[in-house]
């Protein structure tokens, strides 16, 4: 491969647009740490006063983390957040392979039933659902926080899309060896989609970390609260105290940036289909 | 053999299909059958048959002349469209992000994570600060412009300029999201081989872009766009309430918008479920359509 | 199961036991105490000030148990979803929703209480009629809030302005805020403008729904001198910004706006006065009393807290609402409501001696206090008001055209929820 002037040039270009386009991406988290760091009457929305004027206020962070609930709210979120990712991820997994590779009575229009749920938004489902989980005695527990929305149909219609991609060469000569339909499942297919497995995964941790409105409506005491519930409490009735807001939001934020660039690994080149030429 | 794969296939569905029934599905034909019920919430349902459709959808003669039996259902249906112009555009910005950052840049992880930030930042604080930022006299944007000597509309006020104003807001904050994660994820599955066998076949970088990055791309791209029209029809909620509470005039008001107002505001819980069948049937067609046009063009191994 | 997943269920298991038993202690309920929910729509600096209330109530009458139940952000959402899991809190905070949720029986009526315990003489008259929908009587406001008009002080001196008084009228308004509405540069921009906001419709003696709600006004002279009048700042006068009366663009931070020096005066709120207090502090300001367009007139709104009908304990969740009508709760509620007790005002005006110096006639204010009347389908009829307003105020449409289709689809609305309960 010849390294000529064509190959450095798409990489300046590459940088000047990514930072140019980074920049403007950038500025949300720096305006909430701007924020974040000033005295509690500062001006919070005028750009112009982006920075904080007088001594950083690192103590808004104490302030707001020290706060009776809110170790109890990251607990809870990190409980709820972690265990729905798992779940999702196992249960749609499952269904996705039977979905994407088995052939079973009335396959197809069952898996368009799980396409049509995902057609109808959640302002119509939530006061059903919430009645459900009212009669189920859910209601203020970590059940109702983590077992309806482990159940969406965005994670198995994702995987399914992905494991109808795979080589099926593989699989062909597993089950001549004598291999079951799940050792297929576990030992070929899951490896191999490790990619779109951590994106998935990646995803519902992200989605599920920041969800406000589930939370709010399922919870009513305050230990039951998740972090981005319990920081909305900065929202007064009438008017925002943006610099704890804005240190609690911050504090929200870092769990999802390290998740990120923790999954990035399994966005590596390389990891992948390679096993079907040896 | 087909029989013991039905009862393998339960094994596998079960887990999932246990939960979606009693969480998802439930739920959802709950909210549907609502739509044949006049329900304020506080009282018992009232059947109303298809009432509540013909006040949606019908036409009324009053006073002599016939209209609409709800204007601001179809204004607002074609407000959802318009927003749903985004999609194109966001689906490209994506991919040339998820391209970008997919070539073996140093730094490559950092630039992802900033690209990535505005979609997990996006909470009422940014869109306050959006909303501060479009202010015509005092806000950044337009000063900016002022100091290029164009003098800037009043944007989230102006009939023609609040939609794509906050149109802008959802494609800055989304390209770096979701989609742009699932596009790097689908190029990971692009085996080098294949681009190997191109260049030795002679073709430049471009060409390689398009005859086997994009092909290769087309079950992300598929999924990407079903995903994005289901989602589309449903969106565009929070900004338009936090910015523009659905104005100026309704013109930011979308589908899902008019359904949680009649929800919420005005607790016309069944006529809101009757606009929620409306777009569910919508949904499905045009999902439907776009699966059978686009399904038959994607490229599965 | 292979050994990394088989570990990580069991962490996932052990921490869902000790939260399970972190959770029990909490909240649980002693049996042998009386219950009592009450929903709040406080924020990190007014939960305690109802946690007060509530434990002076609960010090009183030890064998009764009171759950706060914070609700931040989307209150009346919540509220509602309670509602339709047929879980009502006893008591609940309540504010501009209150009209809907009376219309459907929500409230508990508290007339014959209202009568027995409060002396009448300690609120103002108008504030009995609060929160009344359909003859009945379901609470009296705790606070209430007023809409007044902030000034900067030292854009006043800059232009040698004197600083208004109550009782001012509109022509002195209008004077005060041409010379204040200033070009510095020269570069045929206005750098600082005179006012900003909407001068109210109720300054026009103009009511726009009768009492009952059954009968619309919009296209009567009084809304379209409104309409005018506000346009005229803008158009004619220059004193306020385009668009500054839009209904969407005047609500969220006027404290920003105002400490930026957006304009030298400002509408704003009893709401906004923490914040003016606390981000305002190196600026040299002060409020006064609306002018006197075509009548003295304040727009309020209340804060209560209400009764739901189907709680099991009326006269406990009486007692408790009575704590919200007492001085030490009112006082402590005083730097962001107006109390609605005229004793507790009357001593928090004699001792504030921070900014506002003028509280005293904001206090005075609440005798020409103007309240929007409950009516059914309040929130759907001040939707299309909205856009209404939106109309004219853009410049879209011309005020008379608006105000007739207003008018035209609010007696729609109305015959058409009339042919539905039919």
């Amino acid at each position: 491969m010849s390294r000529n002037a064509g190959h450095w040039l798409r990489i300046i270009i590459s940088y000047v647009f990514l930072t140019l386009v980074g920049v403007t991406m950038l500025f949300p988290l720096v305006w909430m740490l701007a924020t974040s760091l000033k005295a509690p009457a500062a001006e919070a929305l005028d750009l112009k006063q982006l920075l904080p004027t007088e001594k950083l206020r690192w103590d808004n962070y104490a302030i707001v983390t020290g706060e009776t609930s809110f170790a109890r709210a990251f607990f809870n979120s990190a409980i709820v957040t972690l265990s729905i990712t798992f779940g999702l991820v196992a249960t749609s997994s499952l269904a996705a392979f039977a979905f994407a590779r088995l052939n079973f009575f009335g396959r197809d229009k069952f898996f368009m039933g799980y396409l049509a749920t995902m057609m109808v938004p959640g302002v119509v489902t939530l006061i059903p659902l919430f009645i459900l989980l009212r009669k189920l005695g859910w209601i203020d527990t970590y059940a109702a926080l983590i077992i309806p929305p482990m159940f969406s149909a965005y994670g198995v219609f994702m995987l399914r899309q992905f494991f109808l991609t795979m080589p099926r060469e593989l699989e062909e000569a597993a089950t001549i060896d004598g291999c079951s339909k799940f050792g297929i499942y576990w030992r070929i297919i899951l490896p191999l989609s490790k990619t779109a497995i951590a994106a998935l995964a990646i995803l519902t941790f992200i989605g599920t970390w920041r969800s406000f409105m589930w939370p709010l409506m399922v919870t009513y005491t305050n230990e039951m609260f998740t972090l981005p519930v319990a920081l909305t409490r900065y929202q007064e009735t009438y008017g925002v105290q943006w610099p704890y807001l804005m240190a609690g939001s911050v504090v929200l934020v870092v769990p999802m940036l390290v998740v990120f660039v923790l999954g990035q690994r399994f966005f590596i080149e390389g990891i992948q289909v390679g096993a079907v030429k040896g | 053999m087909g029989k013991r794969e039905n009862w393998l296939a339960a094994w596998f569905v079960a887990p999932n299909a246990i939960g979606f029934a009693a969480f998802t599905l439930l739920p959802v034909a709950a909210a549907l059958l609502l739509s044949l019920f006049q329900w304020d919430i506080f009282h018992e349902p009232r059947f109303v048959g298809l009432g509540n459709f013909r006040n949606l959808l019908g036409w009324v003669n009053d006073d002599g002349e016939w209209r609409a039996g709800d204007p601001r259902f179809w204004q607002f249906l074609g407000n959802t469209f318009y927003f749903m112009l985004a999609i194109p555009l966001t689906m490209a910005a994506s991919l040339v992000l998820a391209v970008v950052l997919n070539q073996k840049l140093p730094g490559r992880v950092f630039f992802r994570t900033i690209f990535f930030l505005p979609s997990i930042c996006m909470g009422v604080g940014v869109l306050l600060l959006w909303k501060f930022m479009y202010m015509p006299d005092i806000g950044m944007i337009n000063r900016a412009l002022r100091s290029l000597g164009i003098e800037g509309p009043d944007w989230l006020s102006s009939y023609h300029w609040a939609k794509p104003a906050i149109m802008n807001v959802g494609i800055w904050a989304s390209m770096g999201g979701t989609n742009m994660i699932l596009y790097l994820a689908g190029l990971q599955g692009i085996p080098p081989e294949q681009y190997e066998a191109a260049e030795i076949d002679g073709a430049n970088r471009w060409q390689q872009f398009w005859n086997v990055t994009i092909p290769m791309l087309t079950p992300t791209t598929f999924f990407i766009l079903i995903t994005s029209i289901i989602y589309g029809f449903q969106g565009e909620f929070d900004s338009a309430y936090v910015m523009t509470q659905g104005g100026p005039d309704g013109s930011t008001t979308t589908l899902a918008y008019y359904i949680y107002s009649h929800a919420f505001e005005y607790f016309n819980m069944g006529y809101a479920a009757a606009i929620a069948v409306a777009m569910f049937v919508l949904i499905l067609i045009v999902t439907l359509i776009n699966w059978h046009f686009f399904g038959s063009k994607v490229h599965y191994v | 199961m292979s050994s990394p997943v088989g570990s990580f269920l069991r962490a996932i298991f052990l921490l869902h036991a000790i939260t399970v038993g972190l959770g029990c202690g909490d909240g649980s309920p002693e049996k042998d105490k009386v219950h009592l929910v009450f929903a709040v729509a406080a924020g990190m600096s007014e939960r305690p000030k109802y946690q007060a209330a509530v434990d002076e109530f609960t010090r009183e009458n030890p064998n009764v148990h009171v759950q706060i139940l914070e609700i931040p952000g989307n209150y009346y959402k919540k509220l509602t979803v309670m509602i339709a899991g047929g879980n009502p809190p006893d008591l609940m905070w309540m504010g501009s929703g209150f009209a809907e949720f009376a219309q459907r029986d929500l409230f508990l009526d508290l007339g014959d209480r209202i009568a027995r315990d409060i002396d009448p003489r300690l609120f103002p008259p108008q504030t009995l009629d609060w929160y009344r929908f359909n003859g009945n009587q379901f609470g009296i406001p705790f606070g209430i809030d007023l809409y007044f008009v902030a000034f900067n002080k030292s854009l006043f001196d800059a232009r040698k302005v004197a600083y208004p008084t109550s009782g001012w009228n509109y022509s002195e308004f209008l004077d005060k805020a041409q010379k204040l509405t200033v070009d510095e540069d020269g570069d045929g921009r206005i750098d600082h403008y005179g006012f900003r906001g909407e001068m109210d419709i109720s300054l026009f003696a103009a009511s726009t729904m009768s009492e009952d709600g059954q009968r619309a006004f919009f296209a009567t002279p009084q809304v379209l001198d409104y309409l005018q009048v506000n346009l005229d700042l803008v158009q004619k006068y220059h004193v306020s910004p385009p668009g500054s009366q839009l209904p969407n663009l005047v609500v969220d931070d006027p404290v920003s706006v105002f400490r930026q020096g957006g304009a030298a005066m400002m509408i704003m709120a009893t709401w906004d006065l923490p914040f003016l207090r606390e981000r305002c502090r190196d600026m040299d300001w002060d409020i006064t009393t609306n002018p006197v367009i075509r009548r003295p007139a304040h727009w309020a709104s209340s804060q209560a807290v209400l009764i739901s009908r189907t709680t099991k304990q009326p006269e406990l969740a009486w007692t408790l609402a009575k704590k919200f009508l007492g001085e030490s709760f009112q006082r402590s509620m005083a730097d962001r409501v107006l109390p609605s007790n005229q004793e507790v005002a009357r001593k928090v005006v004699l001792e504030n001696s921070d900014k506002p110096h003028n509280l005293a006639a904001l206090i005075k204010a609440t005798n020409s206090m103007y309240r929007i009347p409950s009516i059914p389908n309040m929130t759907e009829i001040g939707q299309l008001w909205f856009n209404a307003r939106q109309r004219v105020f853009s410049g879209r449409t011309e005020p008379t055209q608006a105000m007739v289709e207003m008018q035209k689809q609010v007696d729609r609305l109305i015959r058409d929820r009339k042919r539905l309960a039919r």
